[in-house]
């Protein structure tokens, strides 16, 4: 991690470039990640093709979208919107009949229910999904004024369900036999967490991937070995093992965070690959066996990794309860206005395209959903990041379009050529969230472009309309989301900032065995520390007039920092520091200012 | 014209059920029969710690479930 002061001295754009430069670079399990999306779009554009299901664009653009690394949440993720979209449909035919003589009802309906499933999206772990379900129902409003009145049934509500369950269903067939599951994952991090503990041992802070594994704590990972364990994927010995090793391999890299004096240089050396063994152990599926450990080791690096080599992983973790609701769903207006925004820039979309009776940039609507993000800085970037990957994307569409697509006579030609060109957009897409969006926006802006009809085709001026759909849809999510209640991200900041410490000061007042194998309120800090520094990075990305002055910004930044070394002190002195309590009380008084 | 569907339908060209105001081929539902079929069958695996000492599992458990779809379709629908 660089510093504050050395990022400084070069100029902003330098920046990015080498930062997008790093998200470009390959890392463990990103091709893998890669091939597979690009394999199973692939597999959906000829299944579209085939079967004469319209918009396959939109189908490969939800496998994109949604497909993550582990395949067992995939493959809840395709039966449950599968479900979703259902019931939807079934809801929708009664609703369309009432409204089909109304152009205003319509519209109406089509701003409330997208306004109630952004809600939706923004407060509960429905997350994404809800928001799709949002955009499912808004496209079949529109498809309405499109279709003939008898076949409204027919064509409209069975192409937006084929849309939306076609590319699902596939993706859970897919996942069943060619996905990593869940405990693959969660045994690869243990065993990643205990190579980069032993790198740390050996010489602190030379773990690059150090940060990044303390921030991302347990949950996620608790969370899938409870679904593991629900659908008894491992035998129940090795699930109990898992889930216990990943509190206890989280233990260790915590403890690992000693002060360089703490242990001497032999200890290190003799420590470091013992911790090596253990990981080479997991990876090969095995408990690791117990070996006899230096008896002046640091007590919280001896039982981590004696708690690893038990049956039951030296710990019963449980992910915290999921809660339906977030807690300030109803009492904070920024999830409402968060809602409206998007649910405004989408009907203005829909009003401007039908208005002036161009129906072939209706991607501006759909552009509305998916660009949309709470905060002015990370719209704006989202957006930044969808502009640049909207013109790679319809490049690569008009390149193909002209020198590829002339050469092609059948399905199975285009299959190679979407497969191809969507492992660009998912190489991007895999990476961090700094460039997914943009990977994401590569792969749609090609199929919009290149997936007209059903077989190769040859039409440049669909193309040109899809995209400049994309960009009215980007210039009026730009405008409603900085002129209307512009939530800067330098509020957010403070909030999370204000959150931590009161948590850090709690964590202070308590006794130091319980300070010392604290794993809650530590995850969080580091938590906090990776998130902030993301939100930092994107304070750059405001209009300059809401944009916190440059002062404030390097003020959090500091305090950011000092989190991590406070977090340290309060979990390992015998005695809270009284420097420690007074840095926390400074930093609470300077944020309420 | 008293006979049940199921029964008349496995003389026609393409077998299928009115359901929900529509034509679903039998097929399909014996498809989805059998995959309901197929989770409870694998339940009892699991109690029963069959589900353990299985190897490749996904490979048995989808043949399992083409094995009781083209039973089901032979049982009931007479393909």
């Amino acid at each position: 991690m660089t510093t504050a002061s050395a990022r400084s001295a070069t100029s902003p754009l330098q920046r990015l470039l080498e930062q997008a430069w790093a998200d470009l670079q390959p890392f463990e399990g990103r091709m893998g990640q890669t091939w597979r999306v690009a394999l199973l779009c692939a597999l959906v554009t000829g299944t579209a093709m085939i079967y004469h299901i319209p918009e396959a664009s939109i189908s490969c653009y939800l496998i994109i979208f949604l497909m993550k690394p582990d395949a067992v949440m995939n493959c809840l993720m395709g039966v449950g919107l599968i479900g979703l979209a259902s019931t939807v449909v079934l809801l929708m035919i009664p609703v369309i009949n009432f409204s089909i003589d109304s152009p205003v009802l319509r519209l109406a309906i089509m701003f409330g229910a997208s306004y109630v499933f952004i809600f939706l999206s923004s407060t509960t772990p429905l997350g994404e999904q809800a928001a799709i379900v949002g955009l499912i129902v808004a496209f079949i409003m529109t498809l309405v004024t499109d279709v003939p009145i008898g076949e409204i049934a027919d064509k409209g509500l069975m192409a937006a369900w084929k849309m939306a369950c076609m590319p699902m269903a596939l993706m859970v067939l897919f996942n069943l036999f060619l996905g990593i599951p869940a405990h693959t994952h969660v045994r690869s991090l243990i065993a990643t967490r205990l190579d980069a503990a032993a790198a740390e041992v050996e010489a602190p802070g030379s773990s690059h991937a150090m940060p990044e594994l303390l921030a991302q704590g347990n949950d996620p990972s608790l969370q899938q070995m409870l679904l593991v364990r629900l659908l008894h994927l491992v035998p129940r010995a090795q699930s109990r093992w898992l889930n216990g090793a990943l509190e206890s391999s989280y233990r260790l890299i915590l403890a690992v965070q000693v002060p360089p004096g703490a242990m001497d240089a032999d200890k290190r050396t003799a420590l470091a690959p013992q911790i090596r063994d253990y990981a080479a152990q997991v990876r090969r599926k095995e408990v690791p066996a117990a070996v006899t450990l230096d008896e002046a080791l640091p007590g919280p690096i001896r039982d981590a990794l004696t708690g690893l080599t038990q049956d039951d992983g030296g710990a019963d973790p449980k992910p915290a309860a999921q809660v339906l609701f977030a807690h300030d769903a109803f009492t904070n207006p920024r999830h409402q206005r968060y809602a409206l925004k998007t649910s405004v820039a989408a009907m203005l979309c829909y009003l401007i395209y039908t208005g002036i009776q161009w129906d072939g940039i209706h991607t501006a609507l759909i552009t509305c959903y998916v660009a949309a993000l709470g905060t002015t800085g990370e719209t704006v970037r989202k957006l930044t990041l969808r502009i640049v990957g909207c013109l790679v994307g319809a490049a690569m569409g008009c390149a193909a379009l002209l020198f590829v697509m002339p050469w092609l006579t059948s399905v199975g030609g285009l299959m190679i050529l979407v497969f191809l060109a969507v492992m660009v957009g998912a190489w991007v897409a895999s990476g961090s969230e700094r460039i997914s969006y943009a990977g994401v926006q590569i792969a749609l802006a090609f199929l919009l472009t290149t997936l007209n009809g059903f077989g190769p085709s040859f039409d440049f001026s669909q193309a040109g309309n899809r995209i400049m759909g994309i960009l009215l849809g980007i210039v009026v999510i730009y405008v409603i989301f900085t002129q209307f209640w512009p939530a800067s991200i330098a509020g957010e900041i403070r909030e999370k900032l204000a959150d931590t410490i009161a948590q850090l000061k709690g964590l202070a007042t308590r006794p130091a065995t319980e300070r010392e194998t604290d794993i809650d309120i530590s995850a969080e800090v580091y938590k906090t520390m990776a998130e902030l520094e993301e939100k930092l990075s994107m304070a750059a990305f405001e209009p300059r007039h809401q944009r916190a002055d440059a002062a404030t910004l390097q003020r959090y930044d500091t305090m950011r920092a000092d989190l991590g070394r406070l977090c340290r002190e309060i979990r390992l002195d015998r005695r809270v520091q009284p420097e420690v309590v007074q840095r926390l009380s400074d930093m609470e008084r300077e944020i309420s200012t | 014209m008293t006979l049940p569907l199921f029964l008349t339908a496995g003389y026609a060209a393409a077998p299928s059920l009115a359901l929900f105001g529509s034509y679903f081929p039998a097929w399909l539902i014996s498809l989805g029969a059998a995959i309901v079929l197929t989770v409870l069958i694998r339940v009892v695996f699991v109690l029963t710690r069959v589900d353990d000492i299985l190897r490749w599992r996904v490979p048995a458990y989808f043949a399992l479930a083409l094995a009781l779809t083209y039973l089901i379709l032979s049982l009931f629908f007479g393909r």
